[in-house]
């Protein structure tokens, strides 16, 4: 029988003489074939720049091009392809964001109110902005269980809050945010809401109006696209309140030598030639997942979490962060073996063709409230089965033979 | 998993070290001067503390936590600098540095597989020039393992760094 992962070409692939079993998805996601496929043929077929000629080649090009946009919004549920600005990752959304939409918006004593599990790239573009603007951030706390803890998150907005900003998905623990709640408060008191939404796209179905967030930044690469391409949702007035952070071709309505008028929404903020491949595989990788169904891939994620969990417990020694139950993981997993430094953890794992993540996952601040420096992080996507599973618990059982 | 390729990066040496390593404590801050490095790849922090009389090492001591390749090497490292002058620490330092960079390319094949030839020359033990690293040579078996060389450096980076410091005063 045909299962997904016969999509994936790389998992055919030996590590260290063993089949591969690839653990780290919340790094980057593998590849299906169909959007690899969707890639050559855009070199193949209809390579050509877009929005320039008005030759056939270049309004091919930009029909796939403006077709990908059409794509994502859909997936997510946006108003209208407008609403989506192409960039290079989550990084890139969020640091335009702290660029093109903070100044405007922040005074010296205002507050950024961001939460104690961000990944790196939600917390140093605000802390610059920060510093350059004299607002001060603010942290929300996490429960025992490693969920925001909403009792702190309502103490610590005020009118004095500008911006929220907060991952869909911790990258760490998997817990998921109480979204729609968080935004509705946070609109009570004026502010703007931003979602890191790295980890959530690709996981489970998404309604950007449902939830009713201002922004929304996710990557390409997270989930089945090419790297170099990433996400900026906004709602429209949120948009045009934003300024370019960069400009040249493309972005232009009429330039003189003296002053420029910018186009529309979303051209206003692409400046360049676009990561058109780019965009055309996001798009084939949003095809993909609605094929496969995002249900069925939620649902996938969580049977896995629950095999690993239970496994995971019977290893003495092993503590696991986060939730306990596999619902609020959506296939993010870390620990730490005591005894047993994560590195070591994942260089055992290796050999054994078991590719895990360890470190601190570039979310450190994270790592200082759970009390450690580092750890493992394994991700179970719906292109993992249990033969993964397998082979995990037992290089897991004989790194913990090997060193303790 | 083979265990025998394990055994080329964790030699027994490096997991004795890492067990039970030597100058693991705190010096008074009082005494000699100490420097601290991150990986910032896994957040391990390494505090190396130096006490110099007439340039030469008379003591060292590590803090911090860190991988069983790192605190080996900060182990075997201290071990293999207290009573040298600084001229052969940075001697030292240096044939480390080459240990652990030589022929890492060619030593690897097309599938990131490894050849015999850079097997062999850990198999020898080190020898550049004059140069002894005694038990350090233990880690040449890093050159395999590429992701893993931060690891293996962080403790000598610290230490170039805090001779440099001690010197510049
Ligand atoms: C929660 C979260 N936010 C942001 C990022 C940054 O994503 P990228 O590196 O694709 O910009 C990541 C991924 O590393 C992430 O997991």
């Amino acid at each position: 029988m045909k299962t997904v992962r016969d999509d994936f070409t790389i998992l055919n692939r030996q590590v260290n003489g063993h089949p591969l079993t690839y653990l780290d998805g919340a790094a980057t996601s593998q590849k299906p074939d169909q959007v690899l496929d969707q890639i050559r043929a855009y070199y193949d077929q209809k390579n050509a720049n877009v929005h320039r000629g008005v030759y056939t080649l270049s309004q091919e090009a930009t029909t796939s091009y403006e077709g990908a946009r059409a794509k994502v919004a859909a997936m997510i549920g946006a108003a209208a392809a407008k609403n989506i600005v192409f960039t290079r990752s989550t990084t890139e959304s969020l640091n335009w964001l702290a660029q093109g939409y903070g100044p405007n918006h922040l005074e010296a004593g205002d507050e950024i109110l961001l939460t104690q599990l961000e990944h790196h790239s939600n917390i140093v573009p605000w802390q610059v902005l920060g510093k350059a603007t004299g607002a001060r951030l603010r942290y929300v706390s996490l429960t025992d269980k490693g969920e925001i803890d909403l009792a702190d998150f309502k103490n610590k907005l005020s009118q004095k809050t500008k911006i929220v900003s907060f991952a869909h998905v911790s990258n760490v623990l998997g817990s998921l945010a109480p979204v729609k709640e968080m935004t509705t408060l946070a609109h009570e008191v004026g502010a703007t809401v931003i979602v890191d939404g790295a980890q959530g796209v690709g996981h489970f179905p998404i309604d950007v109006l449902d939830l009713n967030v201002d922004f929304y930044a996710f990557s390409g690469h997270k989930m089945l696209g090419p790297t170099g391409i990433g996400v900026l949702y906004g709602k429209t007035d949120f948009l045009e309140a934003m300024t370019p952070v960069q400009y040249g071709g493309e972005m232009i309505e009429r330039v003189t030598l003296e002053e420029a008028t910018f186009q529309e929404l979303p051209w206003r903020f692409e400046a360049g030639t676009p990561n058109i491949a780019g965009a055309i595989g996001l798009g084939a990788a949003v095809d993909y997942l609605n094929e496969v169904g995002l249900e069925t891939i939620a649902d996938k994620e969580e049977e896995l979490m629950a095999a690993a969990l239970s496994a995971l417990a019977e290893i003495p020694d092993l503590t696991v962060y986060g939730p306990k139950d596999a619902k609020n993981h959506h296939g993010v997993l870390s620990f730490n073996l005591a005894g047993v430094h994560p590195h070591d953890v994942a260089t055992v794992l290796d050999m054994a063709g078991v590719e895990v993540r360890a470190g601190h996952h570039c979310a450190q601040p994270l790592m200082d409230y759970l009390g450690i420096q580092s750890a493992v992080r394994a991700t179970f996507a719906f292109y993992n089965n249990q033969e993964d599973l397998d082979r995990f618990v037992s290089a897991l059982r004989q790194a913990r033979e090997y060193f303790v | 998993m083979n265990q025998a390729d394990l055994g080329i990066l964790y030699r027994q040496v490096i997991l004795d070290h890492a067990k039970n390593p030597h100058h693991f404590r705190t010096l008074p801050a009082s005494v000699g001067q100490q420097v601290e490095k991150f990986n910032p790849s896994c957040g391990d922090v390494l505090q190396v503390r130096m006490v110099v009389l007439r340039n030469q090492i008379q003591d060292m001591s590590f803090d911090g936590a860190g991988c069983a390749i790192s605190m080996a090497a900060a182990s075997m490292l201290t071990e293999q600098l207290i009573g040298q002058s600084l001229p052969a620490a940075r001697e030292k330092l240096a044939a480390f540095s080459e240990l652990l960079m030589a022929d890492q390319v060619q030593g690897q094949n097309q599938d990131g597989l490894f050849t015999d030839e850079s097997q062999s020359v850990e198999d020898k033990g080190w020898q550049d020039g004059d140069v002894d690293l005694g038990e350090l040579s233990a880690l040449a078996g890093v050159r395999q393992f590429p992701t893993r060389l931060k690891c293996a450096t962080l403790a000598s980076h610290a230490v170039t760094a805090l001779i440099a410091k001690i010197e510049g005063e």
